[in-house]
């Protein structure tokens, strides 16, 4: 109810004061949901990540193409055995405050992570880093494995080499904080003026940054929960940038806001998971029956407007550069039926999406003559059913939260990671797990993509999951917004760079 | 049908109609495989998002199924879980209401209490937290309604009761030496007919409204049965692009209800001028 009288105000208040904009120094951007806090250790959903991205730096960042930045470490050396990082900081990164950002500041915003009473569900970032354990177990009050020798210089030793490490640290949870009675203190580029919950956030330059390209004076979110309503106000040009959905694309693409369009390749998968350790599904070949009924190419043709691209293997094509071999999990036309004993439990949570493609599943494999039933519960029961294994099949899909490919393998199919870990379907194979264990020590950037590829291929070969697609960012830009760039990465994005012209 | 009817209906041309227009509803539902120009689960994915012409009145859903027969098969359910709902409720609340209001004492203090509590809870809420703790089905969403629904007939049946307790016929009833029970059954209860048909005529579209909703929610019958609350939510994302994926099935749910509505409130016309008698 609030939210309905919140949005007929904003329509009222808006629709008084015209097309015309008179404030050019101010980024207009949408959120759909309040962001659940904007306390860098807890945050993990992307309206929060996207916020805290902007007003804290990292040690490392990415930039539009994955690649990783210098943000308050000015360079870092690994040691050969990938056991080791030194980052040395800039010298001249401040907090908005006006203090200076030390090493010590550095260590004690990664401890704050892995203190008890702090919380945070993120602690996984720096459990490798040793003594993690035995801070997080409270039995020693620093990190033996992360020192500061002094100002400038942060040295962080791992217990087994762990190559996504460095983009782990990019992520807005890794953030750089001052905490002063409960304050937290950023060094990003913005810092908070306002937020009035379920309103608006309204973000300022900070003056103390030090780095370049803040052409900006604010920024200023509103909340917009109603799809629909988020893209009328961008066609009224009181939005900037709007994120879109493929609804939300297909309005505007009627309404001729085609050629205000980007997209990029998302980190995503969509997939159908099958239950491994329940029979038949314990049987690849079995699996692959079922992999094998659903044509994914009509799906996306016709149901998403050829919007998404048809996945192949669990890993977003942007990631593992270079071809795959197995192509087991794929479509084939027949007219051949199989006859199981059972009907199939389908689990899908209530969204209007994840039931259309499961009712689109269900069609393809009536066709070959299996049966399905659609169990469809709300998303707290969902994941206990997931978590306890409750099912036959189920649809979901998986979002990165670094980029590397070892984020959609190792989690999603380790043996050691069944369970809400990420391995859902309770997927086993001693083959894949020394293959992904070995990737995830390997510095060397060429021999892990190897490793990689091999490991995906076993997956592919196995097909645990039924790979559907990877959903494509997209969002509309007014032509009055410069030097605009999609990042991958909804955390990479800092509010820099871009601009406003008359 | 008596002069006095007859002169009633006349007076109510809407109610007729409206009426009329319920039967066919009805009938639609009752005979749907006959009804129906498609299976409505006949997934077609080269047709999704058509829209209304000769072969899809309707036009179709983003699965290409037709809208019209998954209209006409979801009134099946959005109408018996209406009717079933409101009889099964409607039992309860007539038995803890009729025995309340006959029995006083401890029994109606324990009943009215009943009564207010579950009155004093967010209807839509109790039943959204039903379905989500029990498995998703039409059984659940029948038990969810009737346990949010009882207590509204519960209050009216017990103050009637207690109304027509006070009256004199009823009083020698037991003066003559009749039993409480079959003072109750011959006397009592036939007088209180009449608010029943028209409580639960009233009742009904609130039911079928609640099935809606918690098929919006997606908490009502399992896909891909259609309902129209499914039905409407399944195309809110296309409400700009495919306007008439939930335009009809939105239409259909309104008149339904309207219908409901308006004829509760005709018979409690009729009733008052027949001179509280069926």
């Amino acid at each position: 109810m609030r939210r309905a009288a919140y949005i007929l105000f904003v329509f009222l208040v808006f629709s008084g004061c015209g097309g015309k904009r008179d404030d050019f120094n101010t980024l207009f951007l949408r959120l759909a949901e309040e962001p659940s806090t904007l306390d860098p250790a807890l945050a993990v959903d992307v309206y929060s990540g996207g916020i805290i991205a902007k007003i804290h730096s990292t040690l490392v960042r990415f930039d539009e193409n994955l690649k990783i930045l210098p943000d308050v470490a000015e360079g870092w050396e690994i040691s050969d055995d990938g056991k080791q990082y030194v980052f040395h900081l800039k010298k001249d990164v401040k907090f908005s405050d006006g203090s200076r950002v030390s090493a010590e500041d550095v260590k004690k915003s990664f401890e704050r992570i892995l203190m008890a009473d702090t919380l945070s569900s993120r602690k996984w970032m720096f459990e490798k880093v040793e003594g993690a354990a035995d801070f997080i177990a409270g039995r020693t009050n620093e990190i033996s494995g992360m020192e500061a020798p002094d100002e400038n210089t942060i040295v962080i030793k791992l217990e087994e080499a762990f190559a996504p490490f460095l983009s782990i640290l990019a992520m807005p949870n890794a953030s750089i904080i001052k905490m002063r009675d409960k304050e937290i203190t950023g060094c990003g580029p913005y810092r908070i003026k306002q937020w009035a919950r379920g309103e608006k956030i309204v973000l300022e330059k900070n003056p103390e940054y030090s780095g370049a390209g803040v052409c900006m004076a604010r920024i200023l979110y509103r909340v917009i929960p109603n799809d629909f309503t988020a893209v009328s106000e961008f066609r009224q040009g009181k939005i900037d940038i709007l994120g879109l959905n493929i609804p939300m694309l297909d309005a505007l693409e009627k309404a001729g806001y085609k050629d205000m369009f980007y997209s990029r390749p998302g980190l995503n998968t969509y997939y159908v998971g099958f239950n491994c350790r329940r029979e038949p599904f314990d049987n690849a070949d079995a699996r692959k029956i079922f992999a094998k009924a659903i044509d994914k190419k009509q799906i996306i043709k016709y149901v998403f407007n050829s919007r998404v691209e048809p996945a192949y293997s669990p890993v977003p094509p942007v990631l593992l550069y270079d071809g795959l071999w197995a192509m087991e999990n794929n479509y084939i036309e027949t007219t051949e039926t199989v006859s199981f004993d059972r009907p199939f439990k389908l689990l899908i949570n209530t969204s209007d999406e994840m039931q259309s493609i499961a009712e689109i599943c269900q069609h393809f494999w009536k066709k070959r003559g299996i049966e399905i039933e659609i169990t469809q519960r709300d998303w707290n029961g969902f994941k206990e059913a997931l978590n306890n294994s409750e099912f036959d099949m189920f649809i979901l899909s998986w979002w990165a939260d670094y980029p590397d490919a070892e984020n959609f393998l190792y989690p999603t199919f380790y043996s050691g990671n069944w369970g809400s870990a990420g391995n859902r379907v309770r997927y086993s194979n001693a083959e894949f797990d020394a293959l992904i264990t070995e990737a995830r020590a390997e510095t060397d950037i060429e021999l892990r993509q190897n490793l990689y590829r091999e490991a995906t291929n076993i997956i592919v070969e196995d097909s645990p999951w039924v790979f559907l697609w990877h959903k494509k960012d997209y969002c509309a830009v007014q032509p009055w917004v410069r030097d605009f760039k999609m990042f991958p990465l909804y955390y990479s994005d800092k509010g820099t760079g871009i601009k406003i012209t008359r | 049908m008596n002069k006095k009817t007859e002169h009633f209906l006349r007076k109510n041309k809407l109610a007729v109609f409206l009426a009329a227009i319920l039967c066919l509803i009805l009938l639609a539902a009752v005979f749907a495989p006959w009804v129906a120009p498609h299976d409505p689960y006949e997934i077609n994915l080269e047709k999704a998002k058509e829209p209304p012409q000769k072969a899809y009145p309707f036009g179709t859903d983003a699965q290409g199924r037709c809208i019209l027969s998954r209209m006409i098969y979801g009134a099946r359910i959005s109408l018996f879980i209406g009717f079933c709902a409101t009889a099964s409720a409607l039992f309860i609340g007539v038995l803890f209401g009729t025995v309340a209001a006959y029995f006083g004492g401890i029994a109606d203090n324990i009943i009215t209490f009943l009564i207010d509590v579950t009155l004093s809870l967010p209807g839509l809420l109790v039943a959204i937290a039903i379905t989500v703790v029990f498995e998703p089905g039409v059984l659940t969403v029948l038990i969810a309604l009737c346990i949010v629904g009882w207590a509204g007939f519960a209050r009216i049946i017990r103050s009637s009761v207690i109304s027509i307790k006070g009256q004199d016929y009823v009083a020698s009833a037991l003066v003559l030496g009749l039993s409480r029970k079959l003072v109750m059954l011959k006397y009592v209860l036939p007088n209180i007919i009449p608010i029943i048909f028209i409580t639960a005529s009233l009742r009904i579209g609130v039911f079928i409204l609640s099935e809606a909703s918690l098929s919006f929610l997606g908490l009502g019958i399992s896909p891909p049965e259609p309902t129209w609350g499914g039905m409407i939510a399944s195309s809110v994302s296309y409400v700009e692009t495919a306007p008439w994926m939930a335009f009809f099935p939105g239409v259909a749910l309104a008149v339904t209800i309207f219908c409901f509505n308006l004829i509760g409130d005709s018979m409690k016309d009729y009733v008052n001028f027949m001179g509280n008698r069926l």
